[in-house]
Parts: structure tokens; C-alpha cells; sequence
């Protein structure tokens, strides 16, 4: 017995030691994003965008950018909706969306604007129907959910709350369980590997990758790239996939995940988070448009298939509609392609629309 | 915050250590309190809390219908108590786990009828099922029957009787374990205090943690996206993907037991067996006897038994089997074809018993035929509608091609099939292994396998017996 349990705890010990050590490189690393973020200039591209850490990003972008007149929220759904498609001046518009993007992440986002003057005039939010869906957790807002709770409290008129001491809590617990995930444990290993062969730190290489990776629009085609603005640019062959690998993706998106809708329970803590956020720019004069995206005709009709999750679909659009007539919101439903109309021919997967198709939907709102 | 499960570092480095230190310095009463107590947060946190309410009311019910019952000396009364909380019981039951099936099932008939469209939709009969209510279900549905037959004496203790329901190491997915096999540790363990079997118990705790997380779970990940494509299925690859899923769910449920019973020791409790190396066995009765064993002896002594089991005519034996047979298909979930896998093992059975020729064939081909037997059957276990299985069944047939390229998965699949296919058939299964007695380097190689385990199962999938 001994042996075993003595076995088992150098092992782990060993693993959370090796995790240990490359997270504390990894804060490191979150200073020199925020610096980076600063350099990025109007007529330029930021290659290679997902392998940054983009809430930071964003976040540090919206810090020191000319504040927008027209914002947008929302998830990667919304992330190539860019100055050209909404007809904005340069500069006037600002893209901050983010890959599986919610609402204690527009919470932040907007907080960041918040304090900045002017306000913008117009914001666009982007709400998947998956957002309140309990059963479809999103868990990458906790990384910030001071943040978030800070907004909460403040609106509310409360101090520190038993809300914001638990969600605490539990993302120093999540945080506390990377130390032994198999997953940052192949990373950590790959850290080590690079100082071993002479290379510098992950961080280090992140910064001047930035540096080296901000590079004038018109020389980045074809690949993925951020643009100044926001918004995001797909690489080469993620546009040019045919129309049946996407059928299929969709037709596996809606089989295996049931479009992010099974076992839906509704979130309501997101739900009330929302419509304080709503409140808070209502109260501040900001118009409000919101919508929701487009699935991909072959997850509509699956997802319309169920009852249940017909339902889901249903009490999401009833909360959203009731919400925004409250608030004076203009809120559209789009979750149904052919009432945009968008064809099979203008999806890049289950969920996600091609800038034809989002051109229309964001028409139809802003003009 | 995820569902706490066994395999998962919430479980492992919060509740239970919690939960053992307390228990071990706590007696009497006060130490049944803390199990029920636990075994309800841990309950809450599996799932939602709300799935506490029926496990307490199926509690609090049945701890009064049973007192009322062995009170009542009149024969006519003492039936309408049973039958009153046999009821409330399969009532509670059906609404929660069967209440969907009926709204799908009666949304097709009315589309059948051309109603669709018409408003008559049903699915707000849709509900989510409460993790574990067919086992405690069942367990407390024996109790009451065993009390109504005087074959056991009413639980006067309250704090017991919500122990006996609800301790957490079997809660969620058995094993089923019965009053006479629970209730009487519990009381002892009261008097005396918990003496437990750390040995045994951690080192079985381990070996259940990585058959779970080692091989069901890899298993899973190597399967699932062949099983998503079923037309796409070459003969091959639709045969690796049945023989994988067939390990994985023994792997998976035999894993959460052994985990269970190794848990049950740590309180000295002593779990009953519920996976005795079922695919070792020579036919497809035998394979009962071996095969998620505390539900085949429930349903043979209050099923198969009640409804007249051996002592009848061969055709009413038949017909016994099978129903008993559909019924513990459809126990499994709420989907038509779990009642067609209960109906391809009722066929089996009676064609066992029907074909003497069985029995002069050698143990290796009896064997090796019952295995294929059962392994056809997991198609409709864990296919997601007939349209599927028939699909799957055409793939195993060849109709959509006989050979395709090897991929990289695929070799992997077929590996660790291989590694399966030793570890069923020429091993010895958990129980047996003399873990009380392990020498330094299997224990050392245990703790490896544990410690990969704990790395991995931070992205491990939930017991597909959860579902049930």
C-alpha cells in the first residue's frame, strides 16, 4: 500500500510542479499582450489570430483604441462583421467579438468602455440561442469574473457579494485543477522542450510573434488575420471548403452537439446578468440592436425536429423579444436561415455564416 | 462547477476526504446522519439539486408505507398499501424516465395521423431524468415487497432507512443493492464505528478509475466519430466499432462498480458484486448470472418469479422470459430500442433453453458464440434509433464496402481492442484479483495507471450507466 500511494503522489507532485512553473510564465505572459496590443496600428493585420489570448486582447485593444461611435458584441459568430460591411467611417466602428463570447464577456468588454468617453452611440449584440443554455456550459468569462462581478454588484447598488466570493472560488478551483490536466501538462512539457533546445519562453516568442505578425493589410490574403477594427478575416481554406463538407460538418454539429441546445436547462443568472447589462446602456443612452445568428439550414431543420429542443429555441426567443421590447431594443430572430434569407451555399459550418450572408442580416438592422 | 462524479478531482480531493475523516470519528446516529447528509450533497452535485426531491419523497413514503403495511394484519389492506406505493413509485418512475419516450412516441402517431402542425404537440412532456432513480427505485421497491411478503421486519429508524437509499457509493449507478445486504451493515457500522479496508478498497477504487478512464473513455473517443457516419461504414471498421463498444460500456459499468464497491469498503461496507467476467460465459443464461448481476437477481425474484417463472408450462416460461426480458431492456433507458435489445436477449434465452444441441458443442465455442450473440445485441444498446442500428447492421453485413484504407485511429481501435479482448477472456476480473496481497511492482504500476487516470479524467466523459 505504501508503494502505491507513495507512487502515486511523486507522480503527481512531479506534474503539478512541471504545470506550476509554465503557468507562471504564462502570467508573464498576459503583461507583455497588453503591451502588445497597444502597437497595432489602423492599417495593419495581426496574422494567426487564435493562438493569442484574445479576451486579454480585446480587452487591452478597446483600452487604447479612439472610443467607437457603433460597437458590436457577441461570439465568433459576429467576429467578421467588419467596418466595410456596416458602411462605418474608419475608426468608427469596433468589433469586439470573441470565440465563444457571452455575456459576462460583453459585461467586461463593455465596462472597458464604460469608462472612456464618448460613449458609443450604436451597440450590435450577437446572442446565440445557446448562450442561456445551462446544459451548454461556457466557462472561459471566468477568467475575468472579477470583472464581470464587479459590474454586477455595482449595478445592483451592493457591495461585495456572496455571488462574486463563490465565482472566485470556483475559478481559482478550475484554475487549481489545470495543474493536473493532461492536456497543460503536454503543454508545460513542449514549454520545457523549448528552453531545452535554446529557444526563448512561450511569452517572449507570443510578443515578438505579435511584433513580427502585425503586418500591413494588403499582405495578408488568404490567411486568418485580425483586423484593426475588430473584425476577423478566415483563412484560405476554411472559405474555399465545398458545400458538402460543410453539409456534413453541419449535419455532425447537429447530431453529436444538437446545435448546442441538448439538455437544455435555462441559465437564469446569465439571463438577469444580460438584462442589467441592457439596463446599464439603456440608462446611458446607447442604442441597443441585437439579433440572433443564423444556424446552418441543415442544423435548423434537426434542431426543428425535437421537441425539446424546439422548445429551447422557443423560450429563448420569447425571453430575448420580451427583453428588448422592455428596454427598447430592436431585436431580430434570425436562428432560421431562411428567414434572413441565407442558403447552404453561405455557411462555413453549422453555426457559422459567410460574409454574404451576414452582410444581408447586419443590413436589415443597421439600415 | 462540473458534475461531481467518482472520476472527478472534486470527488477524489474535496468530498470524499472530507466525508471519511468526519465518518470516522462519528458513531451511532450521528454518524448515519452524516452518510444520509453526504450521500444528499453528493447526490445534488451529480446532477441538480432538485433531483433530491424525489429521492426524498420515494423515501419518506416508503419508510411510512412499509411501518403502516407490517402494522396492518388485514390481508385487503395490507394489498392496497402495496399496491398504493407500488404506484407511487413506478409512477414516479415512468413520469420522470418514460414520460418523453410516450410524448415522442405519441407526437409520431398523431404525425401518423396527420395532426403535426395542428398544436397538438407534446413535448413539454419532455422532462430530465433525475441520475440514479431506477436504482433506488428498484432497491426501494424490493423493501417494500419483501416487508409485504413478512420476509423482512419494517425499518423503525428513519436516519437508517435514508441511508439505506440513498449512500452515495451506489446511488447513482448501483450496484443494486438490496435491504438485507445494506441494511444490516449500516447498523453495525452505527455501533461500532467505520473500520475501513483501505487496502482493498483504494487499490479496487484504482483499478475501476482507470478501466474507466484508460480504456472506456479512449474507447469512447476512438468509437464516436465511427458511429456518427454508419453509412460511411466499411465492413471492418463497423466490426471494431461494435467489438469497442462493447468493451467500452463492460469496461465503463464494471469500472464505476468496482469504484463503487471499493468505496463501500472504505466505509466497511461490503457491496455486492455486480460483474462476475461476463464475457467468459459459456451461454446466454450464464451471461446473466455474470452481467450487471444485482438487476438480473432483481428481476428474476421480483419479475420473472412473480410472474410465475419456472413453475409453469413451457409456453408461459417463455413468455415469462421475454417479458422480463423487454421490461429490463427498457429499465436501461426510454428509447424503443432498448426494449428491442431486452427482446434480442429474451430470444436468446429461450433459444437456449429450446436447443439442446447448446450443450454438446465445446466450452470454447459456446463461448466464443455467446459472446457474439450478446455483441450483436449492443447495436440497439447504443444505437440511437432503428433507422441507425439498421444502418449499422448493413455496415456489419458489408453493404457499404468491405475494406477501406487503415487509418491511424483505426489501428488504434483495433489495439486496443486487442488489449481488451485478452484482459476479458484470460484474466481474472477485478474481484478476483488478490489486490489485499499485491507486491511492490504491480502496486507501483497501479499507481502509474492511477495517476494517468487523475491527469485524464479532468476531460473524462460521464458513466454511460448515468443515463439509466
Amino acid at each position: 500500500m505504501r508503494t502505491f500511494l507513495v507512487t502515486v503522489t511523486l507522480l503527481l507532485a512531479g506534474v503539478v510542479a512541471i504545470n506550476g512553473l509554465a503557468a507562471r510564465e504564462t502570467r508573464l505572459h498576459e503583461r507583455r499582450v497588453r503591451a502588445a496590443a497597444a502597437r497595432f496600428a489602423p492599417d495593419q493585420v495581426l496574422l494567426g489570430y487564435r493562438d493569442r489570448d484574445e479576451r486579454r486582447f480585446q480587452q487591452a485593444r478597446l483600452t487604447v483604441i479612439t472610443p467607437p461611435r457603433l460597437v458590436a458584441f457577441g461570439s465568433s459568430r459576429v467576429m467578421p462583421v467588419s467596418t466595410a460591411m456596416v458602411a462605418a467611417a474608419p475608426g468608427d466602428f469596433y468589433n469586439a467579438g470573441l470565440s465563444a463570447g457571452t455575456v459576462e464577456d460583453f459585461i467586461v468588454l463593455w465596462s472597458v468602455l464604460e469608462r472612456r468617453r464618448p460613449l458609443p452611440k450604436t451597440a450590435l449584440f450577437s446572442i446565440d440561442s445557446w448562450t442561456f443554455n445551462l446544459g451548454h456550459p461556457q466557462m472561459h468569462w471566468l477568467e475575468w469574473a472579477d470583472e464581470v462581478n464587479r459590474f454586477v454588484d455595482g449595478t445592483r447598488g451592493r457591495g461585495v457579494s456572496f455571488g462574486s466570493v463563490a465565482d472566485d472560488a470556483v475559478y481559482r478551483w478550475y484554475q487549481g485543477k489545470e495543474l493536473l490536466s493532461y492536456t497543460v501538462f503536454k503543454s508545460s512539457l513542449r514549454e520545457f522542450n523549448r528552453l531545452r533546445v535554446g529557444r526563448k519562453p512561450r511569452g517572449a516568442e507570443v510578443v515578438e510573434s505579435l511584433e513580427r505578425d502585425l503586418v500591413p493589410e494588403g499582405e495578408a490574403v488568404g490567411v486568418r488575420a485580425l483586423r484593426a477594427d475588430g473584425s476577423i478575416g478566415y483563412e484560405r481554406a476554411y472559405l474555399e471548403q465545398s458545400e458538402s463538407a460543410v453539409r456534413e460538418e453541419a449535419a455532425r454539429h447537429a447530431r453529436v452537439h444538437r446545435g448546442n441546445m441538448g439538455n437544455f436547462e435555462w441559465n437564469a443568472e446569465r439571463a438577469a446578468r444580460l438584462e442589467l447589462l441592457w439596463r446599464d446602456m439603456r440608462r446611458r443612452g446607447v442604442e441597443l440592436i441585437a439579433y440572433q445568428p443564423p444556424y446552418h439550414p441543415v442544423v435548423w431543420r434537426e434542431l426543428n425536429r425535437d421537441a425539446a429542443t424546439r422548445a429551447a429555441l422557443a423560450a429563448t426567443d420569447s425571453f430575448l423579444t420580451t427583453l428588448a421590447q422592455s428596454l427598447g431594443v430592436r431585436f431580430q430572430n434570425f436562428t432560421d436561415p431562411a428567414s434572413v434569407p441565407c442558403t447552404e451555399a453561405e455557411f462555413l459550418d453549422g453555426s457559422h455564416a459567410r460574409d454574404s450572408c451576414l452582410s444581408r442580416i447586419v443590413g436589415r438592422l443597421l439600415h | 462547477m462540473d458534475a461531481v462524479l467518482f472520476s472527478s478531482l472534486e470527488f477524489l480531493v474535496l468530498f470524499l476526504p472530507v466525508v471519511l475523516v468526519v465518518a470516522l470519528r462519528l458513531r451511532g446516529q450521528a454518524l448515519l446522519r452524516w452518510i444520509a447528509l453526504t450521500s444528499v450533497v453528493f447526490y445534488a452535485f451529480a446532477g441538480h439539486w432538485w433531483f433530491i426531491v424525489p429521492m426524498l419523497l420515494t423515501t419518506c413514503v416508503d419508510y411510512w408505507v412499509a411501518i403502516l403495511i407490517e402494522r396492518e394484519t388485514r390481508p385487503r389492506p395490507r394489498r392496497w398499501l402495496l399496491v398504493v406505493s407500488l404506484a407511487g413509485n413506478l409512477g414516479l418512475l415512468a413520469y420522470f424516465k418514460y414520460s418523453g419516450l410516450m410524448a415522442r412516441t405519441a407526437e409520431q402517431a398523431l404525425a401518423l395521423l396527420g395532426l403535426t402542425g395542428s398544436g397538438a404537440s407534446v413535448g413539454w412532456l419532455e422532462v430530465v431524468l433525475p441520475a440514479g432513480i431506477s436504482f433506488y427505485t428498484f432497491q426501494t421497491l424490493s423493501y417494500l415487497i419483501d416487508v409485504w411478503r413478512g420476509q423482512t421486519r419494517a425499518v423503525r429508524n428513519f436516519v437508517l432507512f435514508a441511508g439505506f437509499v440513498s449512500f452515495f457509493p451506489h446511488l447513482v449507478a448501483g450496484p443494486l443493492t438490496r435491504h438485507h445486504q445494506l441494511i444490516p451493515q449500516l447498523s453495525r457500522i452505527a455501533q461500532t464505528g467505520i473500520d475501513p479496508r483501505w487496502k482493498a478498497g483504494i487499490l479496487l477504487f484504482a483499478v475501476g478509475l482507470a478501466k474507466k478512464v484508460l480504456i472506456a473513455d479512449r474507447l469512447s473517443n476512438l468509437i464516436d466519430p465511427l458511429l456518427g457516419h454508419p453509412l460511411e461504414l466499411d465492413a471492418p471498421r463497423a466490426w471494431l466499432a461494435l467489438l469497442g463498444y462493447a468493451f467500452q460500456i463492460y469496461f465503463d459499468f464494471s469500472g464505476y462498480s468496482d469504484m463503487a464497491i471499493g468505496l463501500g469498503r472504505l466505509f466497511g461496507i461490503a457491496l455486492p458484486q455486480n460483474f462476475n467476467s461476463p464475457y467468459k460465459a459459456t451461454s446466454p443464461s450464464d451471461f446473466w448470472r455474470r452481467w450487471h448481476m444485482t438487476l438480473s437477481f432483481w428481476l428474476r425474484d421480483y419479475l420473472y418469479i412473480a410472474l410465475g417463472g419456472n413453475r409453469c408450462t413451457p409456453a408461459r416460461r417463455r413468455f415469462n422470459l421475454m417479458a422480463t426480458m423487454i421490461l429490463g431492456g427498457l429499465w436501461h433507458g426510454a428509447n424503443w430500442t432498448f426494449a428491442a435489445w431486452g427482446t434480442w436477449h429474451g430470444a436468446l434465452l429461450v433459444l437456449h433453453q429450446s436447443v439442446p444441441a447448446w450443450e454438446r458443442v465445446s466450452a470454447f465455442w459456446q463461448r466464443n458464440l455467446t459472446f457474439l450473440l450478446v455483441t450483436l445485441g449492443w447495436v440497439f444498446f447504443r444505437a440511437e434509433s432503428f433507422a441507425h442500428a439498421g444502418q449499422w447492421f448493413a455496415s456489419l453485413a458489408g453493404v457499404h464496402g468491405l475494406a477501406a484504407p487503415w487509418t491511424q485511429e483505426t489501428l488504434a481501435l483495433g489495439g486496443l481492442v486487442a488489449v481488451c479482448l485478452v484482459i476479458v477472456r484470460a484474466c481474472p476480473n477485478s474481484l478476483e484479483l488478490p489486490l489485499e496481497r499485491l507486491g511492490a511492482w504491480p502496486q507501483a504500476s497501479l499507481a502509474a495507471a492511477t495517476a494517468a487516470s487523475v491527469l485524464l479524467m479532468n476531460y473524462g466523459s460521464k458513466f454511460l450507466y448515468f443515463q439509466f
